[in-house]
């Protein structure tokens, strides 16, 4: 809305909320395009006839939008409630190259904390998602193999994350860049166990509304789910004493 | 009044107005809750996450500076989940922040410094390179430390929302977002004030001393006629800085640059330390005895003869001293000879110029530059102008209000009574009443546009924006009668005022420092007035007295001076002035006047180095300090009248309470103010409605000359206490000649050089300046321009190319 505005993009105070007061002032809605391409066929066919699918707390269909180590990335509409990740990843995806095993996967985006390989016969709504620990967020599912090093892949997420920050509030601004600072050691084999404890500590004081808005959550919630489901990932980049060092 | 309700603050129950925003609230009520990004006077921005708190019902942590208080609101400021996030918060800022605390000016005053020792944890665990930004000038006045940012906002946010120009903003993005942009307006050092780091800091005070070493004391700034109130601070006697002082009710904290950059005065080298008294061609050093015996025996021995004595007193002056001038001259001397200017202005109208501009629905700007006569004016105007105010300027040239108004008079120097003549005949032509004393069917509308060089549409335009609601600012001396009468057409509450350039014009006039006013603006012609005054003074003759510029052009032969310097307005004054049989100055620097005089007074600036009180424009009097002691022997104004007063035999009071009740008492406006009342947030005169009276319109047309001259304020242009100012470059506005590229080209002036001004009085050359602001055929001049009074206040001037 402040870009719309000529304004720099930031996000705003609520309230007001946009539906009361948002672009130039005037009640606004911002919605994805998914939400808005439901809208006419429910029109068309009834609420019973959405309803009919799904479960009771996720009716109707969702779009994955399907990446990372699948032999068929794509979209996929699917019913919610009906397959599980499994299903969705070997099925309509044609499983993972080289027959390799799925090591993690984010269910909803990468702001959606990581599940791991044994939790893939999750079902996919938003219920079950959230029992496993996660959320079903975009519905963005991003499947890692067994090849994956999940320091680089966090690396990876804080570098998006830290450019993606906006600069407007104090965690996002300062943490994310810390956190690419940390993961950066680590990865180049300079950290040290304390610096893993740190990773931890810095996505949990970037969550739970500690930021103005979701995007430091979201960093936190995805690099705080990889140092606490894979720790041997990171410990194992901890510097040994004699590395480096003659 | 605002609806109560009740609030749990940590298990304590509080009474708080419904709506209130929670953080004030708690921090009235003595509970801290730390905070970076939250401005009494801004809106809420909840960027830099440290008042986070409980809130009861909502899950996570939330803002207390964009929490309202609502009935039944239960919070926690204290928890383990708080306390945590604070230290995190505080670990966050500091990760790129240099601590460099102890070479830093904020240093000793940082709220960042404050809230780590009360928050943040006692080590950082950051061992990466830190964001480094080459320090720079955001403006020439104020140094810009990006290292040092935490990004609260305040300051983009003040220059928007109170300064009303959104002209600085953040650039790029991440831990890499740093202030950009500008912070031109008239208001921008209160960003150094609000800054909660050391990242805005003062250029010409920048490690002058720690906050702790310095003592401040609040008064009113007397650089412009609004009366701000500032902090003076000081070390060891020295004068180091100003701030802006917190108004208690409304928490507005905001000052002009010229009252924060422009008091270097009083630490100039230039200051008069002791009494000074000819010998022969020689002003030398004497006692205070002996320079008071010298004046007091002059004055002594005319008292017979009062029409040959006569005093001028700058209305820079306190009410205090203003006071003592009129009683020393008026119930001693016996002499009407006193005024406040040197040459013809209107006084000050009894209004309160802010709420006149807030509450009007169309401002007419006459003549005057808001934005530089009284630069807090200029955000007011513009803020007003956001909520719907419709603003008409009215001046020869362009100035930077312009692009906010709604119709603009470019009237050609000169012509301002035809200009408001314009304006009442196109209200006339449109069938609305004007008073029958303007008599608009002499004139017909053709010629007035033809005397002022306006178009039809655009006259037409700007009087049906006129109505019962428009306040008016000016300057102007012909003018004013034209827009009093102009007010009473549209039947307006708010009277015509006139923005003055000297801090107490209002006071003065309040005083009756005119040769024909009474104290309390009564008339000398009124014999009930003047019955009160005798018995109070024990003399008052009834005989109208001279003008300042009656007096100053040998109308007088014993000329007491305080405060004044006529002979930089007007070099040619030094004739009459060096025939004088005796002239007193009294001042703070010894000017070109000084050097004419018999004896020299070096008196205390009155601003900050006296006590005693000033009224401003917004119609308050308000308390002035002493912050620090005057140089050398130096003594305030009062001291030095009531000195004299005794060697002539008359007690004065001495104490600024006991003058101020005697004040009080002679001026019925003041009455009911009590001195020690007017201490934080001044008082309020008595003041009658206002009563316009309309009058014919027959301004003569200026003295023909081929160019229109336009003589106008600048913020930090020429002026005799702003001379003395150390101030960076590109700050200063010199003493020159603006006029269009293609004037200056048509007269053959190369660029950097002079330009002769000449009217039929006399002649002052300027170098000449390229500027698009004017017009063809307009010359514009600082106000304050040293020799501007050898033109003898015309508007009218023909123009040379000097020494080509």
């Amino acid at each position: 809305m402040n870009s719309i505005e000529g304004l720099r993009g930031t996000p705003r105070l609520r309230p007001p909320f946009p539906a009361q007061a948002g672009v130039y002032g005037r009640p606004t809605t911002v919605n994805n395009a998914e939400t808005l391409c439901n809208v006419p066929h429910i029109l068309k066919n009834g609420v019973a006839w959405y309803r009919s699918m799904g479960t009771e707390k996720s009716p109707g269909t969702k779009i994955f939008s399907v990446s990372g180590h699948v032999n068929r990335p794509g979209n996929f509409e699917i019913e919610l409630g009906k397959l599980t990740f499994r299903e969705l990843i070997y099925d309509l995806c044609g499983g993972v190259p080289g027959h390799r095993q799925v090591k993690a996967f984010h269910p909803g985006g990468s702001s959606a904390p990581l599940l791991s390989g044994d939790q893939l016969d999750t079902k996919i709504d938003y219920e079950s998602i959230a029992a496993a620990g996660s959320m079903l967020g975009s519905g963005g599912l991003i499947v890692m193999d067994d090849t994956v090093d999940l320091t680089w892949a966090a690396l990876n997420l804080a570098k998006f994350y830290h450019h993606e920050s906006c600069g407007k509030c104090t965690p996002c601004r300062e943490g994310s860049g810390w956190m690419v600072d940390l993961l950066d050691h680590l990865h180049h084999q300079r950290g040290s166990a304390r610096d893993v404890e740190m990773v931890g500590q810095i996505a949990k004081n970037l969550m739970n509304g500690k930021c103005f808005c979701l995007l430091g959550d979201s960093l936190g919630m995805s690099v705080g789910s990889a140092v606490q489901k894979f720790p041997g990932d990171f410990s194992a980049h901890v510097a040994q004493p004699n590395m480096g060092r003659t | 009044m605002a609806e109560f309700v009740t609030v749990t603050i940590d298990g304590q129950q509080y009474q708080a107005p419904k709506g209130a925003v929670l953080l004030w609230v708690a921090r009235e009520h003595g509970i801290d809750i730390p905070y970076f990004c939250a401005h009494e006077c801004l809106k809420p921005d909840a960027n830099c996450r440290m008042c986070l708190i409980e809130v009861e019902k909502v899950p996570k942590l939330t803002p207390a500076c964009a929490t309202y208080v609502t009935d039944g609101l239960v919070v926690r400021t204290q928890t383990p989940a708080v306390l945590e996030h604070r230290r995190s918060t505080i670990e966050f800022l500091l990760l790129n922040h240099p601590l460099d605390c102890p070479i830093c000016d904020k240093g000793g005053e940082c709220p960042l410094q404050n809230q780590t020792y009360g928050h943040g944890p006692p080590h950082s665990r950051f061992e990466f390179d830190k964001r480094v930004f080459p320090v720079v000038d955001l403006t020439p006045l104020i140094v810009l430390d990006r290292d040092r940012c935490i990004h609260c906002k305040i300051c983009i946010r003040i220059v928007d929302e109170i300064a009303g120009e959104p002209v600085l903003d953040f650039a790029s993005r991440g831990k890499f977002t740093e202030v950009f942009g500008s912070a031109a307006t008239p208001l921008s050092g209160n960003i150094i004030d609000n800054c909660p780091v050391g990242a805005l800091t003062n250029k010409v005070f920048r490690f002058g001393a720690r906050p702790w070493e310095m003592s401040h004391t609040v008064t009113t700034c007397t650089l412009c006629s609004l009366g701000c109130q500032i902090e003076g601070w000081q070390r060891s006697g020295e004068f180091k800085r100003i701030t802006a002082a917190i108004d208690p009710v409304s928490k507005e904290r905001w000052i002009c640059d010229r009252g924060r950059f422009g008091h270097g005065f009083l630490a100039s080298p230039e200051r008069l330390k002791t009494p000074l008294v000819r010998q022969g061609q020689e002003l030398v050093p004497s006692s205070w005895e002996e320079a008071l015996g010298l004046i007091a025996r002059k004055l002594d021995e005319r008292r017979a003869q009062p029409q040959e004595v006569g005093g001028i007193a700058g209305a820079q002056l306190s009410n205090e001293a203003l006071y003592l001038f009129s009683r020393l001259m008026r119930g001693v001397l016996g002499s009407n000879n006193l005024d406040h200017r040197l040459s013809p202005a209107p006084l000050p109208a009894e209004a309160d110029v802010r709420a006149a501009l807030e509450a009007a629905k169309t401002l007419l700007v006459f003549g005057v530059d808001p934005s530089q006569a009284a630069p807090l004016t200029d955000a007011w105007i513009k803020l007003a102008v956001r909520k719907g105010l419709k603003l008409i300027i009215a001046t020869p040239a362009a100035i930077n209000l312009d692009q906010r108004a709604s119709q603009h008079l470019r009237y050609r120097p000169g012509s301002e009574v035809q200009a408001v003549g314009a304006l009442l005949k196109a209200m006339a032509e449109a069938g609305r009443a004007v008073p029958e004393v303007v008599n608009v069917a002499a004139t017909a509308l053709e010629t007035l546009l033809n005397a002022t060089g306006l178009e039809a549409q655009a006259v037409r335009a700007a009087a049906a924006l006129l109505g019962p609601e428009t306040a008016i600012l000016y300057r102007g001396v012909q003018v004013a009668a034209a827009l009093e009468t102009l007010a009473a057409a549209l039947g307006t509450p708010h009277p015509p005022c006139f923005l003055p350039e000297e801090g107490n014009a209002r006071g003065a006039a309040d005083l009756g420092l005119a040769p024909d006013l009474l104290p309390g603006r009564l008339p000398l012609a009124d014999a009930r007035a003047r019955a009160k005054v005798q018995k109070a003074w024990g003399r008052l003759n009834e005989r109208p007295g001279q003008t300042g510029a009656q007096m100053l052009q040998g109308g007088v032969k014993v000329l007491y001076l305080a405060g004044v310097d006529p002979v930089r307005y007007n070099g040619n004054l030094k004739a009459t002035l060096g025939q004088l049989e005796f002239l007193i100055v009294q001042d703070i620097f010894l000017t070109d006047t000084a050097r004419l005089a018999q004896v020299v007074l070096p008196a205390a600036a009155s601003a900050l180095e006296t006590q005693g009180t000033v009224t401003s424009l917004l119609g308050k009097v308000q308390r002035l300090e002493r912050v620090l002691p005057p140089p050398g022997e130096a003594r305030s104004d009062t001291w030095i009248f009531a000195e004299l007063a005794k060697r002539l035999g008359i007690a004065f009071p001495t104490r600024i309470p006991q003058i101020w009740s005697e004040l009080a008492r002679d001026v019925p406006a003041y009455s009911e103010l009590r001195f020690d009342d007017l201490e934080v947030s001044g008082g309020r005169p008595k003041t009658a409605a206002p009563k316009l009276v309309p009058r014919s319109l027959n301004g003569a047309q200026g003295e023909l000359g081929r160019f229109g001259l336009w003589v106008t304020e600048k913020l930090f242009g020429p002026r005799a206490v702003l001379d003395r100012v150390v101030l960076p470059d590109g700050v200063r506005e010199l003493p020159q000649a603006e006029l269009h590229p293609a004037d200056l080209a048509a007269l053959g002036v190369p660029a950097g050089g002079k330009v002769r001004l000449s009217s039929s009085n006399g002649s002052l050359a300027l170098v000449a300046q390229a500027s698009t602001r004017c017009p063809r055929g307009v010359v514009v001049v600082p106000a304050g321009t040293p020799g501007l009074g050898a033109l003898g206040g015309t508007n009218r001037v023909s123009l040379a190319a000097e020494g080509v």
